[in-house]
C-alpha cells in the first residue's frame, strides 16, 4: 500500500515554478530518495508533504488521508531538518520528548520510550547534555530520535547528512538505513548526493526544473538512464549524437558505426547515446582490444590518478571520451598515447535529450 | 603590569611580543580613561551623597543626613513613585507590542513590510524636543490632552523601535526552522510559541524591556512637556531641584536610582552571560 501519494501537484512561487504537475507513490516502509540539483524542486516537494508548502493544483495523501488544508502538527510526520534544529534550551532528553509532552503522554511512558529511543541511537546517557555541547553526528543522531519517538506515519529528511564530514557521512548513511530498516518507515529524504542515492535509498526519483525526470530503483535509473540529464546527474556518462543506420545502428564519431539494439529504425531524427565511464574499456594501439563490438580510435589527452582507479580523457575525432578503468596495471596510459576505447552494445543506452 | 611582564620573560623592546605587550597595555590604559570619564562623575555624586557639607567642601564627614531627609522629601517621592509607575507599565506595554512588532516582521510577509520597518528608525534619530513638541500639539489637538495617560503613551511610542530592533535582532539569530520543528513533532502553533519561540527568544525579549524601562525612566523632555501641573517624574523633579538650588538631596537619589540599575544590568549579565545564549545550538 502507498504511504503517500502525490497527484498531479503544482506549486508556483509568483511567476517561477517549483513543481509542476509532479506524481509519486511512495510505499510502505521504503526509503525514497529525492535527487536533484539546487532548484530542482526537490526540497519544495519534500516541504509540501511536510505541510509547509500549499500546492496550488494536485493532491497529496499520508495513509490516505488527504493532507490538503490539514496544518503541519496535525499531519503526524517527523522530519530531520539539514542544521537539526534541535532546541537550544532543552535537554537531549526534553528535545526527544517533545513530540510526547505536546501529546500529553504520561510522564513514566514518556521517560521509558525516550530511553528506550537514544539507545536504539547509541546515545544513552547523554539524557543531560544540551545540544550545543554535542557532535555534528550526534545533533543528527538526537534529530532522528526526535523524529521518530512519536512513531509518525512517515519520515521526512532535508539533506540530513549535508552538514558532516565525509568520513562521518559514510558511518551515518550505514547507521541511517540500518534504523529505519529497524523502524520499519516509510521515509522520504532529500539530497543533492548521488553515491548517498543510489547506496541508500530503495527508489530514487531525479528532479530537474520542478519535474520528475525519471524514478525507480537506483539500479534501473543508473544502468537505464532516460535522458541526458538523468545520465550525466546520477553519475557521469558519455554521449554520442548521430543519425540511424537502421538495425541498430548508428553513424558515431568520424563515421564510426556504433551498435546498441535500442536504436530506432526511423533515421528522420538525431539520436542520443550514453555509455558509463566505467563500462568503456582502453587498450594502446597494436596491443590486443577487448573485442568488444563498439570501438573507437582516439588520443589520451588527459589522465587522473586517483589510486585504486584512473581516469582517462581520450579524444575520438571531434569527441571527448572519459574511460574509468581499475588501477590493474603498473604503468598507467601516458597522456598523448594512441589507444582504442571500446563498449559492448548492451551497455548503450539510447537517451532523450 | 603588562610592561614588567615583558621585561622579565625577557622580550627585546622593538620585538613583535614587546611591541604587542605595549599596544595591549596603550588599549588597557585608552579603555581605563573612558571609564574614568564615565564612571568619575558619577562615583564623586555617590561619595558627596554621604557628606555633609552643602557645598562639596572638603574634608569628608561622613553622613546620612541628606537620605533621611529624602525620606522625608515628599515631592521627590512622589515623583518617584511616577517615574517607577509608568517605566514599568511602559516595560510591560512597549515590550509585548515590539515583541509581537518583531515576530511578524520576521516571521510573516505582508503589505507594507518593508516600509514599515523603514519607518522604524526616524524615531530613534529625530530629537525628544521635537518629538515631544509634536507629540504635545498633537495630543491636545486630538483631545489626549497632559497626564500620566499621555505621558505613557509617549514613553510607549518612543521605546518601541527599541524594543522591535533588540527582539528583531535576536530572533534574526535563529531561523524558522525551530519552530517548524516543532510543528513537525505536532506542537500548535501556541505550544511551539511558548515552549520554542519564547524560551529562545527569552534574552531578547529581556534586554528588550530593559532598554524600554530606561527609555522611559531616563525621560526628560517627553515627560516635562506632556506632565500637567503637580505632576512629575523623578528626572522632571530633579531638573527643577537643580534651577532651585542644588542640594546632596538629589546626589542621594541619585545614588540610589544608579545602585539599583546597575545591579539590574548586572543580574542580567549574570543571567545571560552578555550577549546570549547561543540560539544555534553552538559550542560553548
Amino acid at each position: 500500500m502507498s504511504v503517500v501519494e502525490i497527484e498531479g501537484v503544482t506549486k508556483r512561487f509568483g511567476e517561477t515554478p517549483a513543481l509542476e504537475d509532479v506524481s509519486l507513490r511512495i510505499e510502505e516502509g521504503e526509503l525514497f530518495a529525492l535527487l536533484g540539483p539546487s532548484g530542482s524542486g526537490k526540497t519544495t516537494l519534500l516541504r509540501a508533504i511536510a505541510g509547509f508548502v500549499d500546492p496550488q493544483i494536485g493532491t497529496i495523501r499520508i495513509d490516505g488521508d488527504a493532507m490538503h488544508d490539514l496544518p503541519v502538527h496535525r499531519r503526524d510526520i517527523g522530519m530531520v531538518f539539514q542544521h537539526y534544529a534541535l532546541f537550544p534550551h532543552m535537554s537531549v532528553f526534553d528535545n526527544v520528548a517533545f513530540g510526547l509532552s505536546v501529546r500529553h503522554v504520561a510522564r513514566s511512558e514518556t521517560a521509558e520510550r525516550v530511553r528506550a529511543m537514544l539507545a536504539l541511537v547509541q546515545l544513552d546517557g547523554f539524557e543531560e547534555r544540551r545540544p550545543g555541547q554535542l557532535s555534528g553526528g550526534q545533533q543528527q543522531r538526537v534529530a532522528l530520535a526526535r523524529a521518530l519517538i512519536t512513531r509518525p506515519r512517515v519520515l521526512l529528511l532535508d539533506e540530513p547528512l549535508g552538514a558532516l564530514d565525509k568520513r562521518l557521512r559514510r558511518q551515518m548513511q550505514i547507521e541511517l538505513r540500518q534504523i529505519q530498516r529497524e523502524v520499519g518507515i516509510t521515509t522520504v529524504f532529500v539530497t543533492h548526493d548521488q553515491e548517498e542515492a543510489l547506496t541508500l535509498s530503495d527508489r530514487i526519483a531525479i528532479l530537474d526544473a520542478g519535474r520528475i525526470v525519471q524514478s525507480g530503483p537506483p539500479q534501473a535509473v543508473y544502468e537505464r538512464p532516460r535522458t541526458v540529464f538523468a545520465a550525466d546527474f546520477l553519475g557521469d556518462a558519455n554521449f554520442f549524437t548521430g543519425r540511424p543506420q537502421g538495425g541498430g545502428r548508428m553513424l558515431g564519431p568520424g563515421g564510426k558505426e556504433l551498435l546498441c539494439a535500442e536504436i530506432p529504425g526511423d533515421a528522420r531524427a538525431e539520436v542520443t547515446l550514453a555509455v558509463r565511464p566505467e563500462k568503456l574499456r582502453i587498450a594502446r594501439t597494436g596491443e590486443p582490444a577487448s573485442g568488444d563490438a563498439n570501438h573507437l580510435a582516439g588520443t589520451v589527452t588527459g589522465v587522473l590518478y586517483a589510486g585504486s582507479t584512473v581516469t582517462y580523457r581520450v579524444a575520438c575525432g571531434d569527441v571527448e571520451v572519459t574511460v574509468l578503468e581499475q588501477n590493474r596495471e603498473a604503468a598507467p596510459i601516458a597522456q598523448g598515447e594512441a589507444v582504442t576505447v571500446s563498449w559492448l552494445p548492451k551497455h548503450t543506452v539510447v537517451v532523450d535529450p | 603590569m603588562p610592561t614588567a611582564r615583558a621585561v622579565s620573560d625577557g622580550a627585546q623592546p622593538g620585538t613583535p611580543r614587546a611591541r604587542r605587550d605595549a599596544g595591549a597595555w596603550l588599549a588597557g590604559a585608552w579603555l581605563a580613561l573612558i571609564l574614568g570619564f564615565l564612571y568619575l562623575p558619577i562615583a564623586a555624586m555617590a561619595v558627596m551623597a554621604f557628606n555633609e557639607s552643602v557645598l562639596y567642601e572638603l574634608p569628608f564627614k561622613p553622613t546620612t543626613i541628606w537620605f533621611e531627609r529624602l525620606a522625608g522629601n515628599e515631592r521627590l517621592i512622589r515623583a518617584s513613585v511616577n517615574s517607577v509607575g509608568l517605566a514599568l507599565a511602559n516595560t510591560v506595554i512597549a515590550t509585548a507590542l515590539g515583541t509581537m512588532a518583531a515576530l511578524a516582521f520576521a516571521r510573516y510577509t505582508f503589505r507594507g513590510k518593508t516600509l514599515l520597518r523603514l519607518l522604524l528608525f526616524p524615531p530613534i534619530t529625530i530629537p525628544w524636543l521635537i518629538i515631544g513638541t509634536a507629540m504635545l500639539v498633537m495630543f491636545f489637538w486630538i483631545g489626549i490632552g497632559r497626564g500620566l495617560h499621555a505621558m505613557l503613551l509617549g514613553h510607549v511610542a518612543l521605546s518601541l523601535p527599541y524594543v522591535v530592533v533588540v527582539v528583531g535582532a535576536r530572533l534574526a539569530s535563529f531561523g524558522p526552522a525551530l519552530e517548524e520543528a516543532a510543528a513537525t513533532l505536532g506542537a500548535n502553533p501556541w505550544q511551539t510559541f511558548r515552549r520554542v519561540t519564547l524560551p529562545v527568544l527569552a534574552p531578547g525579549v529581556v534586554a528588550a524591556a530593559l532598554f524600554a524601562f530606561a527609555v522611559s525612566f531616563d525621560q526628560f523632555v517627553i515627560s516635562y512637556f506632556l506632565a500637567p501641573p503637580g505632576v512629575s517624574t523623578l528626572p522632571v523633579e530633579i531638573y527643577s531641584a537643580i534651577r532651585k538650588g542644588f542640594t546632596p538631596e538629589v546626589n542621594a537619589i541619585s545614588s540610589i536610582i544608579i545602585a539599583i540599575s546597575m545591579g539590574v544590568v548586572l543580574l542580567f549579565a549574570r543571567l545571560y552571560r552578555f550577549g546570549g545564549t547561543p540560539a544555534d545550538g553552538g559550542g560553548r
